[in-house]
């Protein structure tokens, strides 16, 4: 009894611990002033409404998603047929994919943007500064996650015993794939493709050294507006985070659907 | 022919990657041996090894790494451990607060750490009115106040990487060397550490990573005057002072095989508990 109340402490500080900095930063939000004094002077919905009529904000917003939606999307499509005829025809791809897995982890943040600004500022192909080379660089960002989550998917299908059943009854390998195939796998990668859209709405190093102001995104508006007020900046915080918290509740939702079908 | 049909249709995610990961992965290497004018040179590793500046910046790197992924992973090994053992409504919300706070980090974490405990921060006002300067403790924008606001990323990831491995160790376990005579302390000596260590070599590989390539909290906290190796590799190509890709990319290839070196540690830890 004696262990187990110490237990329920330790989880009840954790929480109290992870939840604090994010709860100030949401009392900070509504504070009218809180500089000098123990509590704050007074309450306010003035920086939400400065931040819901700013228009640079949701233009910022949108480039997030807009950004991250295309490079997840273009993953699907390119790692789909990989992985697929990986396991169907060629074999020895799977070992090769997973050493180009790795490399992401290696080419961390920074890392990464020092080799892309070098090739892409000048030269043939000069998309520095453009959203394209910022769809690459996310591409390679969440390569890792989006490679399992397909991985997964198809594993769990068996797509050797659907193929061959499919052949048997005469249908060709993109009917197969397409009616088949793709309908089950798009179900399974929910999960992944959430997550790396988590993973690149709070993505900064990149979208700031390799397009910055050019095509700001939501975090670079973030880090911008440090000066300005540290109210206004955590109502930019706060109703960042309700985003992010809306997509990670989807993901935890789905798993506990997916545990219990399981 | 079928065979030229597969490769068709598997090149253009080649094409990307090649375009995307391995040539800048080879530019990189390529040009940490060339000097600013493009002259094959080691110039640019002799700079660093020579530089206190560059040096310091590693060892900056190194410490705050090692120092917030040992508190990160004692917290959440004793976290995951008291979560593992509560009934399920407490664990559940736990670990859902966890899973959701994973996410909070970078800029924002930054942020919310100057607004608790900056220059007016809340903590610091409250501790002013009990008569205590926080920053005579400690500074936020110092080597342990990143520490601090470090820590608070690593524990979320901590928690979820160590908690699904205290399924290996069942209660049972425990009772049966309990019953049979042995005291608690020696079975978790002999038994438990045994069973958790290569989820904790591995855990412990991958927050130190994970602290060693984070820029955003550091540049965000500091406007990037943190001397910590990925802010140093920033400034290199991004500054408004002077640039100098190649010496960034010496740097890059360094702190790139550091990164992949701690992420070969965890991969290991993970095939040895399978």
């Amino acid at each position: 009894m004696q262990k187990n109340k110490t237990n329920k402490a330790i989880a009840m500080g954790l929480m109290i611990y992870l939840v604090i900095p994010i709860f100030f930063t949401l009392i900070y939000s509504f504070a009218a002033k809180w500089q000098n004094t123990l509590l704050p002077e007074g309450f306010t919905l003035k920086h939400y409404i400065q931040l819901f009529t700013t228009a640079r904000y949701f233009l910022a917003l949108g480039r997030t998603m807009f950004s991250a939606a295309i490079s997840i999307i273009i993953s699907f499509i390119l790692l789909v047929p990989v992985i697929y005829v990986g396991k169907l025809h060629f074999q020895w791809l799977d070992k090769i994919m997973g050493k180009i897995i790795l490399l992401p982890f290696a080419l961390q943040g920074v890392i990464l943007a020092v080799g892309l600004i070098k090739i892409y500022s000048g030269g043939p192909i000069a998309i520095s500064g453009t959203v394209f080379i910022l769809i690459g660089a996310y591409f390679v960002v969440i390569l890792p996650y989006m490679y399992q989550g397909i991985k997964n998917s198809i594993d769990s299908l068996d797509v050797k015993t659907i193929a061959e059943a499919a052949s048997l009854l005469g249908a060709s390998e993109f009917f197969t794939f397409f009616k088949v195939v793709l309908p089950n796998l798009l179900k399974g990668v929910t999960v992944s493709t959430l997550l790396s859209f988590a993973i690149l709405i709070g993505e900064f190093v990149l979208s700031n050294i390799l397009v910055g102001g050019n095509y700001e995104t939501v975090q670079v508006y973030m880090y911008g507006t440090r000066g300005v007020s540290g109210h206004y900046t955590s109502a930019i915080v706060i109703s960042y985070f309700l985003f992010v918290l809306i997509i990670s509740g989807t993901v935890l939702a789905i798993n506990k659907l997916e545990a219990r079908k399981g | 022919m079928k065979n030229f049909r597969y490769i068709m249709i598997i090149s253009p995610f080649f094409l990307m990657v090649s375009a995307f990961l391995l040539i800048p992965a080879l530019s990189i290497i390529f040009n940490s041996f060339r000097s600013e004018d493009g002259i094959f040179t080691i110039n640019n590793y002799i700079e660093i090894l020579g530089s206190t500046f560059y040096l310091q910046s590693f060892k900056n790197s190194l410490i705050i790494s090692l120092e917030s992924a040992v508190i990160g992973l004692i917290v959440s090994v004793i976290a995951s451990y008291a979560i593992y053992s509560l009934d399920n409504q407490l664990s559940r919300m736990t670990l859902t607060i966890t899973n959701m706070t994973s996410n909070f980090a970078g800029v924002p974490l930054a942020f919310a750490f100057m607004i608790l405990l900056g220059n007016n921060g809340v903590f610091t006002i409250l501790f002013k009115a009990l008569g205590v300067d926080v920053f005579s403790i400690f500074d936020i924008y110092s080597n342990l106040g990143l520490v601090i606001i470090y820590v608070y990323f690593q524990i979320p990831l901590g928690i979820l990487l160590m908690y699904p491995s205290f399924d290996s160790i069942s209660e049972g376990y425990i009772d049966a060397a309990v019953s049979l005579g042995t005291s608690k302390c020696y079975f978790w000596k002999k038994v438990g550490i045994p069973i958790l260590m290569p989820a904790l070599t591995s855990t412990l590989a991958i927050l130190f990573a994970n602290a060693m390539g984070a820029y955003a909290t550091a540049y965000a906290l500091t406007n990037g005057a943190f001397n910590i190796v990925p802010v140093r590799i920033g400034a290199l190509i991004s500054g408004d002072l002077f640039l100098k890709p190649n010496l960034a990319s010496a740097l890059s290839v360094i702190l790139a095989a550091m990164l992949l070196g701690l992420n070969l540690i965890s991969r290991r830890g993970n095939h040895a508990k399978e």
